[in-house]
């Protein structure tokens, strides 16, 4: 696997005792806007992990999700997992679907952590912009947190297939082989997760992204 | 007896079958699948053979029934509410079936009448009564503890702790209720309903129906039977109930990583948040946990009894209480009551290792999360909380009601959403089908004015749910209520659930549609009528006329959700940004489609379908008037609110309508309201009188004659604040930028305080133009508003030169900076030195004249410039008598002063040379002989767009003048900033509501925006009002 993005999960002391066999646990955090399919992506990950053999366990808080309210989503794997929420700070990762829920969502993050972020800005509400503005510094806020990140440029090449929507496979595909979960694992859950007449086009957005991982020299090792 | 749940524990071991069977629902019993605990609930009941599942939508509970609803065999249905829900379940139990009703937590609030009665009665079939808590409130009005209920009730408690548990649980569940025949409440919260796991799944048992039998004594609840029926419940069913729980109580040893000196008492998701913060403590799991089992709390007490115990449970200590009485001692709790509790939360709020004693085989900073470097100073980031979808129909709906100033009693679906801002528009919401009942009770104590603005505003689904009892009400007890029916054909907000009048079931099949508006006759309601939320001026005039009509009436916006049947109305709203003004008005509509980019705005085309709502409400005012609003109540002569309506956005029609240069006409015109032609008719005077444009309402004329009517009729002592507040703000200049903050802030009841250097108030209005434009009892005679509500007024105070601004802030609670444009730009002339008095500052020479003084400038005057500083100057000039000409270096139509005035200039003789720039001046004896001008040639584009204007050598020629006034613009002086936390960039640096960089620090008007006019520092002045109130009251909150 690719050690730049867990960044040593793998190795970290809290989660693996020595002389273990137990595969750690790995917590992801999914933020994204509503409407950007994050949910959807939430349940292909975690059908992915549970194919690799992981035990998962996912939360999700929605309800006015749709409305276009912050959407965020965790999942966690391992051999054992029991809270379904990730502790604050203790993030291995970060999918931001969007950069404002990338900075915003930073904190859950482990310092050392990993963030991939969609390369997308999606203008809050104008009431909230008389309170505070959009923020331009995400990686001086990233640097702050001791998290990496990796901008993808998910949302250009979803529209280069045809549908925005097809971004957070675009990203999930950024993911292909890394996270403790093969890409066959990812590949059989995207088909399984999304709407039947749809999944083609989500099997070309999934390569798509794991080619954009391929040609990042910081992304994969 | 047997134990219900033997052989349930350890499922997949002991309950799949040996080869998995492929079911209809896809889900192949015997495999494990990744299941929400919504779905693993109705799994767990389905494998326990539920036929009937009833419940109505909420979130988070909905999910289960849906899923049921997917799976063969059972019978499931939206009901109207929980409480008919229940009563569905507890009928189908009774005839024999195994049933299960499902709710919200709030839901079993309503479902509670059915409930306590059930318990005395008992079931036939088994009888399962989901409550889906929402501890933290993701997505609720409170966080009642439902676990009080089971209590209360006298019923039995489950509360799984993970998917497959709730599987396992629903499933028992069943049995618990026929053995012990009782309903069974089985919990779950937010966390497990929205968590998904692996769950190892079963097949379905084929129970079979039970026979019904009449049981009066039973299924009667009379007295007599009721006395018995509860006897046995405290005698017998509780104290075996208490046996039963000791097997649904599981204890956890010690393991590695224990600290030896804690022990915990949890139940239901609790569990997993202490088994991951305290890895190896020793726990006694609940699994029901009403009644409490007893032996094992003791023994589990006993033998931990040199430990701490912590009985770890969300909101209520509804375990603790009933430990705690037993004589157990455990630790005090040291988490709040309220919220959710997290793995973080309880490792912070449980010390392992008390002051003085030693960890034994812990290590606390292993447990403390990884430190993290200390952040430096970030700015805040923008919220984003859930709206009103683009082309919402709610959203005219309240636009109309947010125009009528509604007192409006709301109830609970996506519309509650109406009440955040901008669209502010909902004075209360409380609980399902509340606000028609509330809206009558208001009714019965408010005064005529606020009685006459009362509307309920109730969702489809809330209607049939529990509006209709209301509505009721309103008849038999001769109210007179205005309810607004929002009826979208879906419960939209919990994802788009089937109700009565949606003409489908929980399976999609095709069902009777129950009618509101037959429904509402036939309560006796004689006017119903259609509101069409979509023509906001129609859906204005239609509540309007409903709420003045002395009867109860009920109004039906039918528009279906757009978000359920991906609705467009036509292609997306064309913003012209050469057009927009920039006064936001449209922005109070909270559509999302609409952003803001650098101070402009912008339509999202991916966003927008097209509903137009936003073109039915720019009036390309810059102040943000509501002038179609405006124009319909002068049409029907209502001059009191078409000037409240007024006042509303601009504080000085009077002024305003005579200085501005009434951009709106030009769009009103084009909107086509209210058919000009019959305005033209109608109200002849209030037409433009320019030649050629007599088909056209003047809304200026309009505003002149409301704003008019205001200064004569007003009474000034009904305008004084509601209420007064406890903050100040200390608004630094006069002019009309900070007089419209000023107006605004101490409205709502602010102690406000306007600082102006000069001896009246006013600002540019006064020193700036002319009373030919202005007339000074005008002036003076709105002035005089400020002072009736409480204004004061401290003339002759510089900021910077008698008061530092650091003082202001210290003085004030917020600070508004409203200094204008006040220094004239200076350009070097060659020459004019020798001649000082022949050349003057505009800005000087116009406070002068506006002062009464009549300065001598000679017979012939040059103006440089062309702004509106140089008409003044050169309109001023004339009436000095002067022959006056107008010196500017671009076209005519890059003129920056507004067109009217230029025109009104030449008019009275005032001559305008074009393309042409002074280069010196000639003098004589200390003044001023000739002015030698240089002809400009058009360049390439400046900054600004225009040509930048370029000498063309050679072309110098001389004009006799006696006095140069130079207007060539003007700046801030922002010097009084300097060493303080606000930044400036030129002008004060704000963002486009009028924040600065210094939080309590607001700008408006030009020092902030730029050149404008004074509708523009009105249209600045309140929006930055705003801004300020919101920090007040936040500060206010805070300071409590």
């Amino acid at each position: 696997m690719s050690q730049d993005l867990t960044n040593g999960a793998a190795e970290r002391a809290d989660v693996v005792p020595e002389e273990s066999a137990i595969r750690p646990v790995i917590n992801v955090v999914l933020a994204g806007v509503g409407g950007q399919g994050s949910v959807l992506a939430t349940r292909i990950l975690a059908r992915a992990a549970a194919l690799a053999g992981h035990e998962v366990v996912t939360s999700e808080v929605h309800g006015m999700s749709q409305r276009g309210g912050t959407v965020v989503t965790t999942v966690r794997y391992g051999d054992e997992v029991l809270a379904p929420a990730i502790p604050e700070g203790q993030a291995d990762f970060l999918v931001a679907f969007e950069r404002l829920e990338a900075a915003r969502h930073l904190a859950l993050v482990r310092p050392g952590g990993a963030a991939l972020v969609n390369d997308q800005r999606i203008a809050p509400s104008i009431e909230a912009l008389k309170h505070a503005a959009y923020p331009d510094d995400l990686q001086a806020r990233a640097d702050t947190a001791g998290v990496v990140i990796h901008l993808c440029p998910a949302l250009r090449m979803a529209r280069e297939l045809g549908n925005d929507k097809l971004s957070s496979t675009v990203l999930l595909g950024a993911l292909a082989n890394q996270l403790l979960i093969d890409g066959e694992h990812w590949r059989q859950a995207v088909r399984e997760s999304v709407p039947p007449r749809t999944v083609e086009a989500n099997e070309a957005a999934f390569a798509s992204g794991s080619e954009w991982a391929v040609e990042r020299p910081t992304f994969s090792s | 007896m047997e134990h219900v749940l033997a052989g349930m524990k350890g499922e997949g071991e002991s309950t799949a079958p040996a080869q998995a069977m492929e079911r209809e629902d896809g889900v192949a019993a015997g495999s494990s699948e990744l299941l929400s605990g919504n779905d693993a609930l109705a799994r767990g009941a389905w494998e326990a053979g539920v036929r009937v599942g009833a419940g109505y939508p909420g979130t988070p509970s909905t999910e289960i029934l849906e899923a049921l609803g997917r799976l063969p065999g059972v019978d499931c249905e939206w009901s109207p509410n929980e409480k008919v829900a229940l009563e569905v379940a507890v009928g189908a139990s009774l005839a024999g079936a195994r049933a299960i009703a499902t709710m919200k937590h709030v839901g079993i609030n309503v479902a509670a009448d059915p409930l306590f009665s059930v318990a005395y009665m008992g079931v036939n079939g088994g009888l399962v009564v989901v409550s889906a808590d929402d501890p933290g409130m993701h997505s609720s009005q409170n966080e009642q503890d439902n676990r009080l209920f089971a209590r209360h009730a006298r019923i039995p408690l489950l509360e799984p702790s993970s998917p497959a548990e709730a599987r396992q649980y629903a499933a028992a569940a069943f049995t618990l209720s026929e053995a012990f025949d009782t309903p069974v409440l089985l919990r779950s919260t937010t966390r497990l309903s929205h968590g998904t796991a692996r769950v190892q799944v079963g097949p379905r048992s084929d129970v079979a129906l039970r026979p019904y039998r009449k049981a009066r004594t039973k299924n009667v609840v009379l007295p007599a039977h009721g006395r018995e029926l509860h006897r046995r419940i405290e005698e017998e069913r509780i104290p075996r109930l208490a046996t039963e729980a000791e097997a649904w109580a599981e204890v956890l040893e010690p393991g590695p990583g224990d600290s030896g000196d804690v022990a915990f008492i949890t139940a239901g998701v609790p569990t997993l948040y202490v088994r991951e913060a305290f890895p190896g403590a020793p726990i006694l799991k609940l699994g029901m946990t009403y009644p409490l089992p007893t032996s094992t709390l003791r023994s589990f007490a006993e033998t931990y009894e040199s430990r701490r115990i912590y009985v770890v449970e969300e909101l209520e200590p509804v375990l603790e209480e009933q430990v705690r009485a037993m004589g157990i001692h455990v630790a005090d709790r040291t988490w709040p009551r309220y919220g959710e509790l997290s793995v973080g939360a309880l490792r912070g709020a449980v010390q392992p290792d008390p002051p003085g004693e030693t960890a034994t085989g812990s290590d606390p900073e292993a447990r403390a999360a990884p430190a993290r470097p200390v952040p430096a100073a970030v700015a805040p980031l923008p919220i984003r909380p859930p709206a009103l979808c683009p082309g919402c129909g709610h959203r005219g709906a309240f636009h109309g009601l947010a125009r009528m100033d509604a007192i409006v009693n709301g109830d609970i679906g996506c519309y509650t959403l109406g009440a955040l801002p901008p669209l502010d528009s909902m004075d209360t919401c409380m609980n399902m089908g509340a606000s028609i009942g509330m809206a009558h009770g208001m009714e019965k104590v408010l005064p005529e004015e606020q009685r006459r603005r009362l509307v309920s505003v109730i969702g489809d689904s809330t209607f049939y749910h529990s509006g209709v009892t209301g509505l009721m009400d309103v008849v038999y007890n001769r109210g007179a209520g205005t309810v607004v029916v929002l009826d979208n054909r879906t419960t939209a907000m919990t994802g788009h659930q089937a109700h009565p009048g949606t003409g489908t079931r929980l399976d999609a099949d095709a069902a009777p549609r129950i009618d509101i508006g037959a429904v509402a006759r036939a309560l006796g309601v004689e006017d119903v009528r259609s509101l069409d939320p979509y023509d906001l001026l129609d859906a204005w005039r239609t509540l309007d006329d409903a709420t003045r009509s002395g009867q109860p009436t009920v109004l039906i916006a039918e528009k279906p959700c757009v978000l359920k049947e991906r609705i467009t109305f036509g292609e997306p709203v064309v913003l012209d940004a050469d057009r927009c003004t920039d006064c936001f008005a449209c922005t109070r509509l909270g559509c999302p489609a609409i952003e803001e980019s650098g101070g402009r705005l912008q339509v999202n085309e991916l966003l927008c379908n097209g509903c137009t709502h936003c073109q039915q409400v720019c009036g390309n005012c810059n102040a943000g008037i509501d002038i179609p609003l405006v124009l319909e109540l002068v049409d029907q002569g209502r001059m009191a609110e078409a000037f409240e309506v007024l006042m509303r956005a601009n504080p000085m029609p009077g002024i305003a309508s005579r200085v501005c240069p009434h951009p709106c006409d030009q769009d009103v015109n084009a909107l086509g309201f209210p058919q000009a032609e019959t305005y033209a008719a109608r109200h002849p005077k209030l037409i433009d009188r320019f030649p050629g444009r007599a088909d056209r309402i003047s809304v200026r004329s309009v505003e002149r004659y409301v704003g008019d009517w205001g200064l004569a009729n007003l009474d000034l002592a009904a305008l004084a604040p509601a209420e007064e507040r406890p903050g100040s703000v200390g608004i630094v200049g006069s002019g009309p930028g900070g007089l419209t903050a000023a107006w605004y802030l101490r409205r709502q009841g602010w102690q406000v305080t306007v600082y102006e250097s000069g001896p009246a108030p006013g600002g540019m209005l006064r020193t700036g133009i002319p009373p030919f434009r202005l007339p000074r009892e005008v002036l003076d005679g709105e002035l005089d508003r400020w002072r009736a509500i409480g204004v004061e007024f401290r003339t002759g105070m510089s900021i910077g030169r008698d008061m530092a601004i650091q003082e202001l802030q210290e003085a004030h609670d917020a600070v508004m900076l409203a200094v204008g444009y006040h220094a004239s730009r200076g350009m070097s002339l060659p020459g004019s030195e020798s001649a000082p008095a022949s050349v003057l500052h505009g800005l000087d020479f116009l406070r002068r004249f506006n002062d009464g003084e009549e300065p001598d400038v000679g017979r012939r005057v040059a103006v440089i410039g062309g702004g509106n500083t140089a008409i003044d100057c050169a309109r001023a000039a004339r009436r000095l008598g002067s022959t006056v000409k107008v010196i500017y270096r671009r076209t005519e139509a890059e003129m920056p002063a507004i067109p009217d005035e230029v025109e009104e200039a030449r008019l009275e003789g005032v001559e305008f040379s074009f393309q042409r720039n002074p280069v010196r001046a000639l003098t004589a004896d200390g003044s001023l002989k000739e002015l030698e001008c240089i002809a400009m040639a058009q360049g390439e584009p400046d900054e600004s767009g225009r040509r930048r204007p370029v000498a063309v050598p050679g072309s110098e020629e001389s004009e006799s003048f006696n006095t140069v006034i130079l207007a060539i613009g003007e700046d801030a002086d922002l010097g009084f900033l300097e060493g303080s936390d606000v930044s400036i960039n030129g002008r004060v640096d704000v963002n486009f509501a009028g924040a600065t960089s210094c939080p309590g620090v607001f700008a408006c008007g030009d020092a902030a925006f730029g050149h404008g006019t004074v509708t523009q520092a009105v249209g600045t002045g309140r929006r930055a009002a705003e801004l300020a109130a919101q920090y007040l009251n936040r500060k206010a909150a805070a300071q409590q």
